[in-house]
């Protein structure tokens, strides 16, 4: 078990350096740089400025001395938001992602799973056919395109915010825009999975042997159609937890999320690297944390490095 | 789980609800939508219109400009001297700065020297060329690394505090018609002692450390969110600043920001989604169109044409048809600039010369006025015919037959950088030189970042251009396209061109700068080394209780004198 954990870190701190190497370096080869303008900038101040931020060093020194300060903890200065380090623009922006996301993923798995649980045992009833419905309208249908459905929405009724995180209230149309897709996923999944399962020898085998149906399904059949949700759901509370631009962008909040598009678009080095390692961090955490959790369903399953 | 769940919620509800402590006051509270959050807000660092914006609110300089006209700010009066060469300026008595410190013409010496030091990288520095004062341009041009080197430009920059810092004297290297005017630009307002350059102007942005002389002063800054200004009492002018409080969001999506504006959360808003501006064009008061100081326009790719372009190396690309110039002439006729402007849909002025309106000669009449018969372009589709006939002589000119011309027209293209703005005119423009001329250009687009190094290496036939000058003067937009002009891309060099760009510059006398220009502009027109397409403009709406609010032509909203009646 604990060279199990050991191996993955390292392997985690490879596939990381591997990451930001990658990042690095694809960055400086995007044409124009940060300080890039509309009206171009004289060539004397741009070299200045350059200077300034240290872009002036032959390319592989700015790598070390990048590796080097991140060693330290410090991502660096944002090049786009001269006054604050990508340190601090995380800090800020983290948690009011974070609680947009956090919800999302509370809302997703307790109404996600028993969906689909319900539309695998009611199996092609009206029940069923209702909940798929929805399900597929939720992944065809964008989020921004149930984001600006509840901002238009939002004009006209007075107790519902346009944007913002101010209130209770202002929750709900983030949370459910940034749901929807995964939500219907994770119904979906479950269902399928559930239908897989219930057909299975050992579940036949249980109902023979007089286990109560509500034992059946809740003991056996559940916890091992929940296999491939939690291969889903590891990687998806990842991407929840790290924010979704378009939702940012259409309700104002003030996370990370809009940083993903925004600094590369300014060519912002250090905020891209910055966030590109916070979310591979996440990501590799997130399915280090699914291995463990398979065993636990599944005792079947070793942890094997 | 399910304890999990009430304690997650309840830990989201309570981060919530702690932030919205009211306002309880009976404070005039103006909601703004700035649309982008600045870089900096240190006057002499910034270089974009968002910050602009803010920094016209919380400095001032020694003049302030509203729709075009000066008024006088920290400098209560001025005087030119005869020869045009010396200006004045007589400082306000018992100006302060916010913490109530004293404020006078050493402060201006002090943050103007500071804001051209090559040392401090002011993104904006390069516009002390334009204002012709003594020394200013070689300092903030200087390359050196030198302290010593930098020390002595710096102190033979011509500009002096005297008699106590009741005075500030500039001396100029020609008579400047546009200085006074220039003065009420970000970049010349003051800076307080504490201020330096680190994180460009990190101060600017700390309440704490923030210090300013302009009707509000900075309260709060959330990067990223927004920022509350609140009214300056040491303002000279404060008892006529009807504003108390103003927060100012950094909203960048327009439907989102038009909702907020619908719902009565914001009172002023930059932007309107594109989709909506017509129906606000005919039916909405609340609605404002202000022209701006600048042209969209097509370049030629005019290098190495004999006694028209320059020598920039543009390898193998056959340019060799643009060298004709009933060519370009033709190109230019046959474009229906009312119909792109309708399209475009946001009361965009179709422009028949370069010079957009707004630029006063020294007659007092509109040089856009006076100059837009230069050349044949008229802006609906009236000048057809002579546009086929041009296209005709063309072809013949260049041995070639019309239906030649043609092939070889459909081969060429034209660049623009990625946009939906910038397809839909591309497009416009294809469908009119097909519709009249016969040939259908190729249309690519570029990343802003890759589109600019082609462009400025001459790697394209036809480009998008577009320029917004910062000065009052016609000099700021013709003469881009002199040899050495970082912006002059289609490489235009004709020498009479650039001598009437030159005595313009050299003139000693209003009169002799201007009918300079008009001459520079009719061969300009002549040459057409660039097609004019629309000169721009800016939109906002704006709640009508809103009242007493004005912009600066240089770019800047201005609430010095702004506040809210409402009737509720």
């Amino acid at each position: 078990m604990y060279s199990y954990i050991g191996k993955k870190i390292i392997s985690s701190l490879i596939t990381l350096l591997i990451v930001i190497t990658v990042v690095f370096f694809m960055l400086r080869a995007i044409p124009g740089g940060p300080f890039t303008r509309e009206k171009p900038l004289p060539e004397a101040t741009r070299e200045r400025l350059e200077e300034a931020y240290g872009l002036n060093e032959p390319i592989i020194m700015q790598y070390f001395i990048y590796l080097g300060n991140l060693a330290q903890g410090d991502l660096g200065p944002s090049f786009n938001q001269p006054a604050y380090t990508v340190n601090e623009l995380l800090i800020e922006g983290i948690p009011q992602t974070a609680k947009i996301g956090g919800l999302a993923v509370i809302f997703i798995i307790s109404l996600g799973i028993p969906l689909g649980v319900i539309s695998a045992l009611k199996s092609n009833t009206s029940i069923d056919y209702g909940v798929m419905i929805i399900a597929t309208l939720g992944i065809t249908v964008p989020s921004f395109v149930i984001g600006t459905l509840f901002i238009l929405a939002a004009r006209d009724i007075s107790w519902m915010p346009v944007g913002g995180l101010d209130t209770p209230v202002a929750f709900i149309g983030p949370v459910v825009a940034l749901s929807g897709y995964s939500l219907s996923f994770v119904a979906r999944l479950t269902r399928s999975s559930m239908l897989e399962v219930l057909r299975q020898d050992y579940i036949r085998t249980a109902r023979a042997n007089g286990i109560s149906e509500f034992k059946v399904i809740f003991k056996h059949a559940l916890k091992n159609s929940l296999i491939p949700v939690t291969t889903y759901i590891g990687p998806m509370i990842a991407a929840l937890m790290t924010g979704s631009f378009v939702i940012e962008k259409i309700f104002v909040i003030n996370g990370i999320g809009k940083y993903f598009t925004e600094s590369v678009q300014a060519q912002d080095y250090t905020l891209v690297i910055g966030v590109t390692i916070f979310y591979a961090a996440f990501y590799i955490f997130m399915v280090f944390l699914v291995d463990i959790l398979y065993s636990v369903i599944d005792p079947r399953i070793k942890m094997e490095g | 789980m399910k304890k999990l769940l009430l304690v997650f919620i309840a830990l989201a509800l309570s981060l919530t609800l702690a932030g919205c402590a009211g306002d309880d006051s009976d404070d005039v509270v103006l909601n703004w939508n700035i649309g982008a959050d600045p870089r900096t807000l240190d006057p002499g660092l910034n270089g974009a219109s968002d910050g602009g914006d803010v920094i016209n609110n919380t400095f001032e300089g020694l003049v302030r400009e509203k729709n075009g006209e000066v008024f006088p700010g920290m400098a209560s009066d001025w005087t030119v001297s005869a020869d045009g060469l010396t200006v004045t300026f007589d400082m306000r008595e018992d100006v302060k700065w916010s913490d109530g410190t004293a404020l006078n013409a050493d402060d201006f010496v002090r943050s103007w020297l500071r804001a051209m030091d090559p040392r401090n990288v002011s993104e904006y520095a390069w516009i002390w060329y334009y204002t012709n004062v003594v020394g200013a341009a070689d300092f903030a041009d200087s390359a050196s690394d030198s302290d010593t080197d930098l020390d002595a430009l710096k102190a033979a920059v011509g500009i002096k505090s005297l008699e106590d810092g009741t005075k500030l004297e500039v001396k100029l290297t020609s008579p400047t018609d546009w200085f006074i005017s220039l003065m009420a630009f970000y970049h010349f307002m003051p800076v307080p002692t504490t201020a330096t350059s680190e994180g460009e102007g990190a101060w600017a942005k700390d309440a704490e450390l923030s210090i300013s002389n302009g009707p509000f002063t900075l309260s709060e800054y959330t990067v990223g969110d927004s920022l509350v200004l609140v009214k300056n009492d040491n303002y000279w002018n404060a008892e006529n600043v009807g504003i108390d409080v103003i927060n100012g969001y950094f909203i960048d999506n327009s439907t989102t920001a038009y909702a907020k504006y619908y719902a009565g959360e914001l009172d002023f808003i930059p932007s309107v989604p594109t989709t909506e501006i017509p129906a606000f064009m005919i039916s909405n008061t609340e609605f404002h169109v202000f022209p701006l100081l600048g042209t969209y326009y097509v370049n030629f790719n005019l290098s190495g044409c004999t006694d028209l372009g320059g020598t920039r190396d543009i390898g193998t690309r056959d340019n060799d048809i643009f060298c004709n110039q009933n060519l370009r002439t033709a190109l230019a006729l046959s474009l229906d600039r009312d119909e792109i402007t309708e399209a475009l849909g946001a009361g965009q002025v179709p422009a028949a010369g370069f010079i957009p309106p707004g630029f006063a000669d020294n007659t007092g009449a509109d040089f856009y006025d006076t100059s837009k018969n230069d050349s044949d372009i008229v802006t609906d589709d009236g000048a057809m015919a002579q546009a086929v006939t041009l296209f005709a002589t063309a072809a013949s000119e260049l041995g070639m037959s019309v239906a030649q011309l043609q092939a070889e027209l459909s081969t060429k293209e034209y660049a623009h950088n990625t946009s939906d703005g910038h397809q839909l005119v591309a497009e416009l423009m294809q469908a009119m030189w097909l519709e009249n001329l016969g040939f259908t250009i190729q249309i690519t687009n570029e990343p802003w970042a890759l589109f600019q190094v082609s462009r400025t290496e001459g790697d394209f036939d036809m480009a998008r251009g577009g320029w917004l000058t910062d000065f009052m003067d016609p000099s700021g937009m013709i003469g881009i396209f002199t040899p050495g002009n970082a912006y002059n891309d289609p490489d235009y060099l004709n020498p009479a061109f650039v001598a009437y760009i030159e005595a313009a510059a050299e003139a000693t006398t209003s009169a002799t700068h201007f009918d300079a220009l008009y001459d520079a502009h009719a061969v300009f027109m002549t040459d057409m080394p660039v097609i004019p397409v629309y000169h721009y403009n800016d939109s906002m709406l704006v709640k009508a209780y809103v009242v007493g609010w004005s912009r600066s032509v240089l770019g800047g909203v201005d609430f010095s004198t702004a506040t809210i009646e409402k009737t509720d």
